[in-house]
């Protein structure tokens, strides 16, 4: 309900009937009150309304005559008699002579020479529907709703909270969103959107002090006139003030929202000129922070020393009485320690350049020691031990590594020896023919085995050197898309034999890069490899190389055959691979080597699982 | 028949190539040291030679360089040694061809049998030059027959690979890029339909190399295109 417009404008519109409500309500019964309904004594009031009303009619009357427009026929509609008198002698007198009336009232009106007198006779019972009557019958009213009104006035006040409180609660409530969202008015500043309500509020209230005054000061030809006159004021007064209590409203209810989304104060001028204030201070500062920091430090301890030396001289020489000595004295230690600060400075300087070269790498830089004092001397040798250490532990880990490289290489020559007598011999048994099917199953087995196991010698080395990085790479300008080609050429058959359908995208424009072509090659003929080993028969596989901003992107899309249990990260460590594919061909290592492969060609190779899809990403700079 | 020299510390292997090599019409003669290899030489007429590289006493590479002091029969490197650094140090000392351990039987039968061919059969008689026939190593192509023989045995191509082919020997040693091809070949423009050149190609690797993944003379020029190269 609270999000509904039609609920809202409803809501405003009872509001103001209701707050319309009440004030009549309150203003009934404390008239009521003031004029003794509850105490007794309000007829004594009703009188007197009726005679005011009696003398207004009395002086217009009184006014017609002297003016002389027509009075009989104007008059004929009301429920009193007229008696004019021109001085002293009777004048003129309505047609209802002898009828019997309740009360009199006198008016007398000197009109140049002339006095002229008017009495007014009210007749007992009303026959004719004027003001007379509608005073009676409003009075009538009040009093008849004298227990009625005071209860309405605070039914209908309690209403009008209710509503206010609906109103509130639903500021800032809109169709489609949950949270409370600020309208174009509520994003106005705070000070502008005040200024705003209250300039119009301020409008609306001159207007109606100006309504007002019209309906006080100006007297008018007739009753019917003023009368009108006065309604018509009282209406726009009444429009005047809906319309400042809506705006009230609408400015409050704007608040409300404000404070419902927070940022009531963050969304005034005040706060954003302060913000942008805050903003230049703090740029002003940054940047003259830099500027100190940019400058070598020695400078930084002129500069310092200097403005030091400044205050305590001018600290000095404001407080000087007795002799020079002082200043003698002062000088002469800052000639002593001036310079020794200097020196501390360069010392400082030079650990600093020594320390920065370290943490580049820079090992074999070393600080000079040799005219340093004690312990800056110390120092120094300390950082130059660091870098000493430091050096050694690299080295003896390029050294670990390279032996693990060699290793591997070696182990896998002697490995080599054997296992080419054994694919040998596994063939030179195949020839022999067994009769026995089930040797002949066995001799099977051996062969593939072999063949694998030659395989992951092979792989085992290349990952080694790869990941090493000990391999040569010769990175030259390459057309991606046509490398991508040959590859797919060399590939074509195998993927139609493992019922794989190839989508191929390459741009028509050609895509440079720098890579080695023939290690780019086993990059791609690795993730083809893996292709036609796990991807499910009878799928697509969409391979895409795209220009995307400055980088060349080939992506390798393909459904796995089994269910991938590992993540993209631990697929390329080396020796994973998915669970299911524990048993075939492979070795677990042909992402990892296409990895480092990539890398040492300054690419990038990314993977990424999604369900049973599984992508390929390799990327590389373009080069124009 | 020709006699072949197998020099390997690995007996085992020695007698493995001996059977195949044996059973192909070969006379083979082994050694276990590149010292018994070259007094074997001295000794014998030897017509090829397989010799490994890691050997001890004298090891393969020294054994090659003495060897091709006095003799130029092909030799056929046999080693673990997979590094692209050694395959062009023993091409470099004098070797014809490079097989690596784990070895295919077959393959070194075939590769023992073209390096002879070539050394005893097309060595030398084939200067006068025909136009209509192109030579490219091993590789013979006769126009006029609209022949081409591998190493003297005739390999069946399809008319497109025959034209590939036909492209490649008459510039041989060029670079082609697969765009290039298809615009010479099918005399169309490609508009992205020079991936099928890359296949034809494969294709007619498979037919005229011994070992299509490591390819003697129509070479892979990687993100450049094609070319064929007379092989060692």
């Amino acid at each position: 309900m609270r999000k509904s417009v039609f609920c809202k404008t409803l809501a405003m519109i009872l509001s103001v009937l209701l707050l319309c409500s009440t004030v009549f309500f309150v203003a009934v019964t404390v008239f009521l009150g003031a004029s003794g309904a509850y105490t007794g004594g309000y007829s004594l009031t009703a009188e007197e309304c009726t005679d005011a009303v009696l003398r207004m009619y009395a002086r217009e009357v009184s006014q017609r005559y002297a003016d002389g427009r027509p009075i009989t026929e104007y008059f004929s509609k009301n429920n009193f008699y007229y008696y004019i008198t021109k001085n002293g002698v009777r004048a003129a007198e309505s047609t209802f002579e002898k009828q019997p009336y309740a009360r009199t009232v006198t008016s007398k009106i000197r009109y140049g020479t002339n006095l002229i007198e008017v009495d007014l006779y009210e007749q007992t019972v009303y026959t004719e529907r004027d003001l007379l009557s509608a005073t009676q019958d409003g009075m009538q009213a009040a009093y008849t709703m004298r227990y009625a009104s005071p209860i309405l006035a605070v039914v209908s006040f309690l209403l009008w909270g209710l509503l206010l409180i609906f109103l509130f609660c639903a500021s800032g409530h809109r169709k489609g969103t949950t949270e409370p969202m600020l309208n174009r008015v509520d994003r106005m500043p705070l000070e502008l959107h005040t200024a705003i309500a209250g300039t119009a509020v301020i409008c609306v209230y001159a207007l109606g002090v100006f309504l007002w005054e019209i309906t006080y000061y100006n007297t008018y030809y007739s009753i019917q006139e003023e009368l009108f006159i006065f309604m018509a004021c009282f209406v726009g007064i009444l429009a005047c003030c809906i319309t400042a209590y809506l705006i009230l409203l609408g400015f409050l209810l704007s608040i409300a929202t404000r404070l419902k989304v927070g940022g009531l104060l963050r969304r005034t001028i005040c706060a954003r000129i302060l913000l942008f204030a805050w903003r230049i201070v703090r740029a002003a500062f940054k940047g003259v922070w830099k500027l100190l920091c940019a400058l070598p430090l020695i400078w930084k301890t002129v500069f310092l020393l200097s403005g030091i030396s400044l205050i305590e001289l001018i600290l000095l020489l404001c407080n000087l009485y007795e002799g020079d000595n002082l200043l003698i004295l002062w000088f002469a230690e800052k000639l002593l320690l001036c310079p020794a600060i200097l020196y501390a400075a360069l010392l400082l300087h030079k650990f600093k350049k020594g320390g920065e070269a370290i943490a580049a790498g820079n090992l074999t830089e070393k600080i000079d020691t040799k005219y340093m004092p004690a312990d800056f001397g110390r120092f120094g040798e300390t950082l130059n031990h660091i870098g000493d250490g430091l050096g050694r532990a690299v080295d003896e880990r390029l050294k670990s590594e390279r032996m693990k490289t060699e290793l591997i290489t070696n182990v896998s020559h002697d490995i080599k020896t054997p296992l080419t007598s054994i694919v040998n011999y596994v063939d030179l048994i195949k020839k022999e023919e067994p009769e026995n099917e089930t040797m002949r199953e066995y001799i099977d087995v051996l062969d593939r085995q072999s063949a694998r196991l030659k395989k992951l010698i092979e792989d085992l080395v290349e990952a080694s050197k790869a990941s090493t990085g000990n391999l040569s790479v010769e990175p030259e300008r390459c057309e991606i898309g046509v490398l991508l080609e040959q590859s797919l050429g060399e590939y074509a058959e195998r993927l139609s034999e493992c019922k794989l359908s190839p989508v191929i995208t390459i741009p028509e424009d050609p895509i440079s890069i720098m890579a080695d072509g023939k290690r780019l090659w086993r990059v791609f003929d690795n993730l083809l490899g893996n292709i036609c080993k796990y991807a499910q028969p009878d799928t697509r596989v969409y391979i895409t190389l795209a220009k995307q901003q400055d980088r060349a992107v080939i992506t390798f899309r393909n459904i796995s055959r089994d269910p991938l249990n590992v993540s993209a990260d631990e697929l390329m460590e080396r020796f994973v691979r998915g669970d299911a594919s524990r048993n075939t061909e492979g070795s677990g290592l042909g992402l990892s080597i296409a990895r480092s492969l990539t890398e040492l060609q300054g690419g990038k190779l990314s993977l990424a699982i999604d369900g049973d899809l599984f992508k390929a990403t390799v990327d590389f700079p373009v080069v124009n | 028949m020709y006699n072949i020299l197998i020099c390997d510390d690995e007996k085992d292997i020695v007698s493995a190539l001996n059977i195949y090599l044996g059973a192909e019409g070969y006379t083979t003669f082994a050694a276990y040291t590149g010292r018994q290899a070259l007094t074997i030489l001295q000794q014998e007429d030897i017509h090829l030679c397989l010799l490994d590289i890691m050997m001890p006493e004298l090891d393969g590479i020294t054994t090659l360089a003495t060897l091709r002091q006095s003799s130029n029969i092909p030799v056929i490197l046999l080693t673990a040694k997979s590094e692209d650094a050694d395959k062009v140090l023993g091409l470099n000392v004098g070797a014809d061809d490079y097989v690596t351990k784990p070895f295919n039987p077959a393959e070194v039968v075939a590769r023992v049998r073209s390096q002879l061919r070539r050394y005893m059969q097309l060595g030398g008689n084939k200067t006068e030059a025909e136009p209509s026939v192109l030579t490219v190593g091993g590789i013979t192509l006769d126009d006029r027959a609209k022949e081409v023989t591998v190493d003297g045995d005739t390999v069946n191509l399809t008319p497109t690979e025959y034209e590939i082919l036909k492209l490649l020997m008459q510039n041989a040693g060029e670079v082609f890029s697969p765009k290039e091809i298809y615009r010479r070949v099918w005399k169309d423009s490609p508009y992205g339909a020079e991936g099928t050149v890359a296949v034809h190609i494969r294709h007619l690797r498979e037919k005229i190399e011994i070992t299509p993944a490591e390819p003697r003379y129509l070479k892979v020029v990687w993100a450049h295109g094609y070319k064929i190269e007379g092989g060692k």
